[in-house]
C-alpha cells in the first residue's frame, strides 16, 4: 500500500502519527502498534505477511489478533488514508519486536474538519499545478 | 474611479450599524476594487472601511485612497495577513468588526444574514458563514462546487471588544490562524455561529494558488499537534 498522498499527509512526532485527510477534513491519531504496522503497509506488507510475522509475538493472540488487525487495515483504506500501490513489495517480513502487541488503534477526530476542507490543500497535486476542469 | 460614487454614497449612508471593515491587502490591486464594491453593496451600510495595505507594490494605494470616504488607507511594512488584520482591528473605531480578504467579494447580503443569527449576543458569540468558489479567470483553475462552512476571516462578524477579548490573531503561523483563534474563542466561552448560506465568494487565482503550494502541509500537522498538546496540558 501507499499513503493516499493526493488528499493525506501524515507526520510522525515523539511516538505520536498524525495523519490528516484533507478531503474529509478529519485527522487522526496513532501510537505504538498502530505505527508499527502503519510504516509495515508503507512498506509493502500485505496482512498475511504481518500475521506471519507477528504471530509468536508476546501479547499476538493468533485467535483474535489477525481479525483486529485486519480491522484496523480496512479502516485505514475507508478512511482512504492509504490505497493499494500499484506493484507488489519486494520487501522482507518484518521480525516481531521485543514489545509486547497491542490491538491497533486509530483515533479520530473531526473538531478542525471544516477548516481542514476548507483550506487549500485539496488545490494540491503531488506533481505541481492541478488540471483545470474539463 | 467611475462607478464608485453611488456605491460610496450607499457605504456611508448610515453609521447605525456601527460596523468596521478590516481589509488587508498585499499586491492586490486587481481585486481590490471588486471587494470594495461587494462591501458597498452590504444592505446594512458599514461606517469604516480600513485597507491595510501590507507593502504592496502595486497600485493598492491608489485604489483604496481614491475610493474615498467611508474607507481610510493606512499602509504598513509587510509582515503577513495576520498582522495586517490585526493592525486593522486596533485602529477600527466601531463597535463590530469584519473581514474582508482583497481577493475576495461578499454576498449583498452578508453583513444581515450574521447581524440576524447574533441578534444582539455581540458578547459570548461570532457569525461566520458558508462560501463559494470562483476561478479567476473562469475555468482557469479547478473549484469545488456548491457552498462550503467557511471558518475564515472573510466569513467574520465579531464585536471588536470580544475580538479582542479572545486575543488577536497569532502572526507567527503559516497556515490555520482562523481556526486557532476559534479554538481561543470556545475557550473564553465565545460561540461561534454559522450563518448556512454562502456569504462570500472566494477567488481562486494564480497568485493565491501559488502561495498556497508554498505552505507545507505539515504546518497543519503542527497545528493539531499544538492544539492536543493545549488540550492535554488543560486537562
Amino acid at each position: 500500500m501507499r499513503i493516499n498522498d493526493e488528499n493525506v499527509s501524515a507526520e510522525e512526532v515523539d511516538g505520536e502519527l498524525i495523519a490528516i485527510n484533507f478531503a474529509t477534513g478529519r485527522y487522526f491519531a496513532m501510537q505504538g502498534i498502530a505505527i508499527e504496522i502503519w510504516n509495515w503497509l508503507l512498506a509493502g506488507q500485505n496482512v498475511e505477511q504481518i500475521v506471519a510475522a507477528q504471530t509468536g509475538r508476546a501479547g499476538f493472540d493468533p485467535a483474535k489478533s489477525p481479525q483486529r488487525l485486519q480491522a484496523f487495515v480496512d479502516r485505514l483504506l475507508a478512511e482512504e488514508l492509504v490505497v493499494p500501490a500499484a506493484s507488489p513489495s519486494r520487501t522482507s517480513p518484518s521480525a516481531a519486536p521485543d514489545t509486547p502487541w497491542l490491538d491497533p488503534v486509530l483515533e479520530e477526530f473531526d473538531d478542525m474538519a471544516a477548516m481542514l476542507k476548507l483550506d487549500p490543500v485539496i488545490d494540491i497535486a503531488v506533481d505541481g499545478w492541478p488540471a483545470a476542469p474539463a | 474611479m467611475a462607478g464608485c460614487t453611488s456605491l460610496n454614497a450607499s457605504m456611508s449612508s448610515s453609521t447605525s450599524t456601527s460596523i468596521s471593515v478590516v481589509i488587508p491587502a498585499f499586491n492586490a490591486g486587481k481585486f481590490l476594487a471588486d471587494a470594495l464594491a461587494s462591501v458597498a453593496s452590504q444592505s446594512v451600510p458599514v461606517a469604516e472601511v480600513l485597507v491595510i495595505d501590507d507593502g504592496s507594490t502595486d497600485d493598492c494605494a491608489a485604489i483604496a485612497e481614491d475610493w474615498g470616504a467611508p474607507v481610510r488607507y493606512v499602509r504598513q511594512p509587510h509582515q503577513g495577513a495576520a498582522s495586517a488584520r490585526n493592525h486593522g482591528a486596533w485602529l477600527a473605531a466601531n463597535e463590530l468588526l469584519a473581514f474582508l480578504d482583497a481577493d475576495d467579494v461578499w454576498q449583498p447580503g452578508k453583513l444581515a444574514a450574521q447581524l440576524a443569527v447574533l441578534d444582539g449576543r455581540h458578547a459570548d458569540a461570532v457569525a461566520f458563514g458558508f462560501c463559494r468558489e470562483f476561478s479567476d479567470p473562469p475555468g482557469r483553475f479547478p473549484v469545488r462546487s456548491g457552498q462550503m462552512a467557511a471558518p475564515s476571516p472573510s466569513a467574520l462578524l465579531v464585536a471588536r471588544s470580544t475580538f479582542f477579548r479572545v486575543g488577536p490573531l497569532r502572526e507567527d503561523l503559516p497556515v490555520g490562524e482562523m481556526a486557532e483563534w476559534i479554538t481561543r474563542a470556545q475557550r473564553t466561552g465565545v460561540e461561534p455561529l454559522m450563518v448556512e448560506q454562502a456569504l462570500f465568494d472566494r477567488r481562486v487565482h494564480a497568485d493565491n494558488l501559488t502561495r498556497r503550494l508554498a505552505r507545507p502541509r505539515s504546518a497543519y500537522i503542527n497545528l493539531i499537534r499544538e492544539q492536543r498538546d493545549a488540550a492535554c496540558q488543560r486537562s
